[in-house]
């Protein structure tokens, strides 16, 4: 087992290869306060990869509703329950999120998935992990908003629930794709080194070729984004959409595209970008881009379940409502921090909030020009002055791919036309 | 893993047991669903029809737990905030092409 460093969790980790760097990391924000689960991203993957006999089971992207969706079912708890078993209370954070780019949130304690050695079976396992049970597989959106039923029936609803369900709970849409991890634990796992890195843009991909189908992929992604396919006896994941990301998509002219998830967002959740890494795997400082802003200035979003060990690159702005011990579990220490800054947006915040969704193709850079003062107030016992700014977004060589402004104009679809398309 | 049957006591295959939400996770969706409608362009009184209609559930439920003069309150400062200066030009307000 090679030593590296694993930023997210501020300390070095165990891993199954030496550290090995892209020249540049496919990463993106999901802001999932905005998500409304309209399944766009699912079938926008899934109408352009996956096809054919078999291609029921594959969904590389999907919107799950927490807490009580998940697929395959329950993933995150038992990954986290497995990690709690073999490490009993350990599972903790010390220090506070500072400034640290080696370890911005703190330094955690306990151990990862490539770190919990009693609990793996066999011996010969190099990562934590458990093999989904089929039925576990079956139902992709299990749950989605109705978690009506009667105490002690599991997968039963009300028999007479003609009313509308009525959440007594929060809940919130958490909308996944594969991680594109520094240190994947698919690749880790597999025994024919079949699953490999992209050294220009950090893509994951697993080669169709050399796959035989162990699964062991499929056991040790955390995150259960490597899929079992049974009819070609073959795993499969999301493959980033890496023809548009390259820059090789007929619609693109050359300039890299944001993935197909990316951009059917209609809730404008999403963005997606490339970032420069150091030697030593950290975020090379790159002020003026959205992605690097969003992480490592205003840091308001934040990985994906980072206890796991596995450097997640897809980065979510916690749903500020949900009750924070569930969101400290989920994000990491860094959440309160996050809210605080989500919730009251300084000029340059809502500014690159702006960004999301405005164009397909890919943001390398972006500015904000000042414009006038609009309105200034409370909001929740605070001064609150909002500007008209203007924000300009760059792509690859310098261009300017588009300006929009912090007041968007509201357009409303006049009763002639209600429901003309 | 098992293959069988999900475990009946396992609160994650308990559908329909509520996760009480505490009063300030309702509070913050209060604000949330004010604030998400005042930005698409709705005015107060239209966001005040939503949250006492009982279709939109959530809602519905907030107003019901925090009382009408709380949420009053809330969405006038969303709409200060996020609705007074974006409201649609007359033109589109009445529908004419």
């Amino acid at each position: 087992m090679a030593r590296v460093h694993n930023w997210q969790l501020g300390r070095e980790m165990t891993y199954t290869y030496d550290a090995a760097y892209p020249r540049a990391q496919f990463a993106f924000v999901f802001n999932i306060n905005r998500c409304i689960a309209c399944q766009s991203c699912t079938m926008a993957c899934k109408s352009t990869w996956t096809f054919s006999k078999g291609q029921e089971h594959m969904w590389w992207a999907n919107v799950e509703t927490k807490p009580y969706g998940g697929y395959p079912m329950f993933w995150d708890m038992k990954i986290l329950e497995l990690l709690e078993r073999a490490n009993p209370d350990g599972q903790r954070w010390t220090g506070a999120p500072a400034g640290d780019p080696r370890g911005p949130w703190g330094r955690f304690e306990g151990q990862t998935i490539f770190e919990a050695p009693r609990m793996l079976t066999p011996d010969s396992a190099r990562v934590l992990g458990y093999l989904p049970a089929d039925d576990e597989w079956n139902s992709p959106n299990i749950y989605e908003d109705n978690p009506v039923g009667e105490r002690g029936k599991p997968r039963e609803y009300h028999r007479t629930g003609e009313s509308l369900p009525e959440h007594k709970t929060w809940f919130f849409y958490l909308a996944r794709i594969c991680n594109h991890c520094q240190y994947p634990a698919c690749l880790a796992a597999c025994p024919r080194k079949a699953i490999y890195k992209r050294p220009e843009d950090g893509i994951v991909l697993i080669d169709q070729a050399e796959c035989r189908g162990y699964r062991k992929c499929v056991e040790a992604c955390p995150y259960k984004k490597s899929m079992y396919r049974g009819n070609t006896r073959v795993s499969e994941k999301c493959v980033a959409c890496y023809p548009r990301v390259e820059g090789r998509d007929p619609e693109s002219g050359g300039v890299p595209l944001e993935t197909r998830c990316m951009a059917a967002c209609i809730g404008q959740i999403r963005l997606q970008g490339l970032v420069r890494l150091n030697p030593d795997g950290t975020w090379a400082e790159d002020r003026q881009n959205p992605l690097y802003y969003l992480v490592h200035v205003a840091k308001v979003a934040l990985p994906l379940y980072p206890q796991f060990g596995t450097e997640p690159n897809g980065y979510y702005i916690p749903p500020r409502w949900v009750p924070r011990p569930y969101l400290r579990q989920m994000f990491g220490p860094g959440v309160d921090a996050a809210l605080e800054r989500y919730e009251k947006p300084d000029r340059e915040l809502t500014a690159v909030l702006q960004l999301f969704r405005r164009s397909n193709k890919i943001i390398f850079g972006y500015k904000v020009v000042e414009g006038p003062k609009v309105y200034e107030g409370t909001l929740r016992g605070r001064k609150v002055t909002v500007h008209d700014d203007t924000v300009i977004a760059y792509g690859r060589r310098g261009e300017e791919l588009f300006r929009t402004k912090v007041e968007e104009p509201i357009h409303v679809r006049s009763s002639r036309h209600a429901n003309s398309i | 893993m098992p293959y069988g049957d999900p475990d009946p006591t396992d609160p994650g295959v308990l559908v329909g047991v509520a996760l009480p939400a505490e009063l300030e996770a309702t509070r913050d969706m209060a604000w949330v669903f004010a604030e998400e409608f005042a930005r698409m362009g709705f005015d107060a009184p239209r966001i005040l029809g939503l949250f006492r209609s009982p279709f939109y559930a959530g809602a519905h439920r907030a107003l019901r737990l925090l009382g009408e003069t709380e949420v009053t309150a809330i969405v006038r400062e969303c709409v200060g905030v996020f609705g007074a200066h974006t409201g649609p030009p007359a033109a589109e307000v009445t529908g004419r092409d």
